[in-house]
């Protein structure tokens, strides 16, 4: 892959694998260092990425080990990710084309929130197993791929985040 | 349910922030320029409140020779306008009263590198950035620049040769307390061949009433065998049996600003197994009691304690690429691959690289016994192979098939 193509996969991508880091660090700054971080390891490996190929599911991969290894390096241990900061931001409601009524859009913001606060909360494993499948729409295969993992395990991670999500969005999953 | 829990998470889900503009062309820029200045890890977002404060404890106690950049061209570098104000008022106020900045700084040289120190700096809000960790600010920092070089004049490869430094507590576990442990984080890049590091981590100027020391070693973490550490008296020397690099300078701290209150704030939340909370997944003991009984199961005993779910049974062959597909199956609400969008899809050679017919367990799942649920794959005489998904028997009949 070249320097080009890579800059062109930013913009392609930058969006995706930037939610990707957004969720998995649990925060902007966390976030912010990440994502660069995750691009700039592609920068440096260029030669070990066809450009014909996932750069995305790389770049996940990439992102993975590298928070992986951050966490470890420095022993952050992070709580529960703040929901309030999610609400704060632009961009997080829940905006169809056809807009919605202002109390509706108002409860959709509510569940918005609950799912988020739901999976933000998820043990590491579990939430990004969960973000590989839900948000980017990575499949059992893809996933193994990218964590490096069996299939069997990515099954059983995402059996287990989706019971958790389940009990947790039980008032979301119960209402009309 | 109302709601179906896939929907509502692929709807909820979707990819929408995106990273800050300014972000986005440093990437771009960086991206660009490398390979010509090597690894650079340091952009962070700025504060919301960039104004410093500066606080009059900031100190710096040691020199840079002329041929290194000082702190402040380190922290300007890497794009922290704030810390570089700071170092360079130390800086300065040190050329004013006292030695020549450019005067050498201490270097010491161990396993084929030299490490030179260049200073270092306490205080709070010293940088533009804010740093969080568990949730918290921590803008009360301790920052050390160091320069590492080869001896034998070879550039530095930072992306393949690892370095720990950190400061060290004399009287304290060093391998307890150390940068990792006190939220350390660093940034660096290489110019020149040169790595320059600039370590942050929480303000050790609390313990100045013990000695205070920064190690550099050429590992990934701290480790206990390049050190020695005695206890009782309150110091740390260096292990001179170690071939490799392990360089111990002295940090020159004002005792007064010795806080043992905070100190021993500080030791406590370290101490706390609080703290390691977070990478543990509590498991419920129902779930635990699950996983035990799915672990006992093999392709032999299967069948004597569970049932298969034949409307899950699928049996498929491998395509030119040598992966296998199976479509998403249901039994019911417990049961169901929902998780596998387009159904399971793996290559045949992950299990069956010798080709010898038999049955594999491909996972067991489950919070209970009563939800448990055992996926297997079963290589054909004709080299196809089966899917099915099992239940345990005693409790089958609590499924309701569909």
């Amino acid at each position: 892959m070249t320097k080009q193509e890579l800059t062109e996969c930013i913009d392609l991508y930058g969006r995706d694998i930037y939610s990707f880091c957004r969720h998995l660090a649990g925060n902007v700054q966390e976030a912010d260092e990440l994502y660069q971080d995750t691009w700039l390891l592609a920068a440096q490996r260029l030669e070990c990425i066809d450009a014909s190929g996932n750069v995305k599911s790389y770049c996940l991969s990439a992102a993975v080990k590298i928070w992986n290894n951050r966490k470890r390096k420095f022993a952050w241990r992070r709580r529960i990710a703040g929901t309030q900061d999610f609400l704060d931001e632009e961009g997080r409601e829940y905006l169809p084309d056809d807009r919605p009524a202002p109390e509706e859009l108002l409860l959709r913001k509510e569940r918005d929130r609950l799912v988020w606060q739901a999976v933000d909360g998820l043990p590491d494993k579990f939430r990004t197993v969960t973000l590989l499948h839900y948000m980017e729409e990575l499949n059992v295969s893809q996933i193994a791929q990218v964590l490096h993992i069996s299939q069997g395990t990515v099954k059983s991670r995402l059996y287990h985040a989706r019971q958790l999500l389940k009990k947790k969005l039980e008032v979301v999953l119960n209402e009309e | 349910m109302k709601n179906n829990l896939d929907e509502l998470l692929k709807q909820v889900l979707t990819p929408r922030e995106e990273a800050d503009e300014l972000l986005h062309r440093k990437i771009l820029e960086q991206v660009k320029e490398t390979g010509n200045m090597g690894r650079n890890r340091h952009k962070r977002v700025l504060a919301a409140s960039a104004a410093v404060a500066l606080v009059a404890t900031a100190s710096i106690t040691a020199f840079a020779a002329l041929r290194y950049k000082s702190p402040s061209q380190m922290a300007e570098r890497i794009g922290d306008e704030g810390l570089a104000q700071n170092f360079a008022m130390m800086e300065s106020s040190r050329q004013e009263n006292d030695t020549d900045w450019n005067a050498a700084g201490e270097s010491q040289s161990f396993g084929g590198y030299r490490v030179t120190f260049l200073g270092f700096v306490s205080g709070e809000n010293l940088s533009a950035y804010e740093r969080r960790a568990g949730g918290e600010l921590r803008n009360d920092r301790t920052y050390c620049a160091v320069a590492i070089e080869k001896e034998d004049g070879t550039a530095v490869n930072a992306s393949e040769e690892q370095f720990f430094v950190s400061p060290l507590i004399g009287g304290l576990n060093p391998g307890l307390y150390n940068a990792m442990t006190l939220c350390g984080n660093y940034s660096e890049f290489v110019e020149e061949g040169v790595l320059y590091r600039l370590l942050e981590c929480d303000n050790i100027e609390i313990f100045a009433d013990h000695e205070l020391y920064l190690c550099v070693t050429d590992t990934t973490f701290y480790d206990n065998g390049l050190y020695l550490s005695d206890e009782a008296a309150g110091s740390i020397a260096r292990n001179t049996d170690y071939q490799g690099l392990n360089a111990l300078f002295d940090l020159d701290v004002d005792s007064s600003k010795a806080d043992p209150e905070k100190a021993r704030a500080l030791i406590a939340e370290i101490d706390s197994p609080s703290r390691d909370d977070g990478e543990e997944i509590e498991i419920p003991e129902e779930a635990k009691e699950a996983m035990a009984w799915g672990a006992k199961i093999t392709p032999e005993n299967i069948e004597e304690y569970c049932v298969r779910l034949e409307n899950t049974v699928q049996t498929a062959q491998a395509d030119k690429d040598g992966f296998i597909t199976f479509t998403p199956w249901l039994v019911n609400e417990a049961i169901s691959d929902s998780w596998g969008g387009g159904g399971s899809n793996y290559r045949f050679d992950w299990y069956f690289e010798d080709q010898t017919p038999r049955m594999v367990i491909d996972s067991y799942s489950g919070t209970s016994i009563e939800e448990l649920v055992i996926t297997t794959y079963t290589l054909n005489e004709d080299k196809s192979v089966t899917f099915a998904a099992w239940v345990p028997k005693d409790v089958s009949k609590a499924l309701t098939v569909n």
